[in-house]
């Protein structure tokens, strides 16, 4: 008694197990080696004129009084700013920029005190570009 | 005599789950690549500066990073002042387009006078400087 089955079928397919294995790898890489911070950039210098360009003026101490006809002169002080004396927190120095402009100033020259960060700096930096300054000038000694 | 009309046995239709796994882990891993940035190990350890309003920007490359004691990193490696001045100077004689502009990303913590020297030494390369800062929609108010 022969017995006729039908010629077994081999079912062929591509296994996807390891397509996904790969994208895993693949995945948890990124998740381990990037960052998703939103960072900004604020440009400091540059040939670019489109940028708005951060000058940087050396100044002596005895000459800094002249300082003040050149235009606002704004002192970045640990956790805020002092200009004509009265100290601003970083929460108000955009009134502060706005009442600046106001008395048609358009040049702001920053003078960092010894007890300023990096984090002050940068604050009083984009409040000022904010303001929309024609020039800033950025104090390198005192 | 059996006939060959055995028929293939018939399984219960199971449901696929592997393509809707391969979507979902392709969804993942775009957004991944589209919104990280990849960071260096010694550049996750700094600590940027807050921004409130500035148009957000990927990471960008080549990222020097001054950390909070005034270490210099060019893309995550150490880096003399000195060494760093001299890729700079030797990337601009041989014009190969290396740097065209310098990336810094100091700690918020660091003292604005020995950030504002460092970045003073490298303006004198000509090349646009960009200070890189994280995005902060929510910044305490001091």
């Amino acid at each position: 008694m022969s017995v006729n089955l039908p010629p077994r079928r081999v079912q062929r397919g591509i296994s996807l197990t390891p397509l996904v294995d790969v994208i895993f790898l693949l995945l948890i890489f990124f998740m381990l080696t990037s960052q998703i911070a939103p960072f900004s950039l604020i440009s400091f210098a540059g040939t670019k004129a489109e940028n708005k360009q951060v000058k940087q003026l050396d100044v002596p101490q005895q000459q800094a009084p002249k300082l003040a006809s050149l235009g606002a002169l704004i002192t970045v002080i640990n956790g805020g700013i002092s200009v004509n004396g009265r100290r601003t927190p970083h929460a108000d120095i955009d009134r502060a920029m706005a009442e600046i402009r106001k008395n048609g100033i358009s040049t702001a020259i920053i003078s960092p005190r010894s007890t300023a960060t990096v984090q002050d700096l940068i604050s009083v930096l984009e409040a000022v570009k904010r303001a929309s300054f024609k020039s800033i000038t950025i104090r390198k000694s005192g | 005599m059996i006939s060959d009309s055995l028929e293939a046995r018939k399984r219960a239709p199971t449901a696929d789950f592997s393509l809707a796994i391969i979507n979902v882990v392709f969804l993942l891993l775009f957004f991944f690549i589209l919104t990280g940035s990849v960071v260096q190990r010694s550049e996750m350890e700094v600590r940027p500066p807050f921004t409130q309003k500035l148009p957000l920007a990927r990471l960008p490359r080549p990222l020097i990073v001054i950390s909070q004691d005034n270490q210099l990193f060019l893309d995550g490696l150490a880096i003399t002042p000195d060494e760093l001045r001299r890729k700079i100077d030797e990337s601009l004689r041989v014009n190969d387009g290396k740097y065209q502009e310098l990336n810094i990303l100091a700690d918020g913590v660091l003292s604005a006078k020995t950030f504002l020297k460092t970045v003073d030494a490298l303006r004198s390369t000509g090349l646009p400087i960009r200070i890189v800062t994280v995005r902060s929609v929510d910044k305490k108010k001091d």
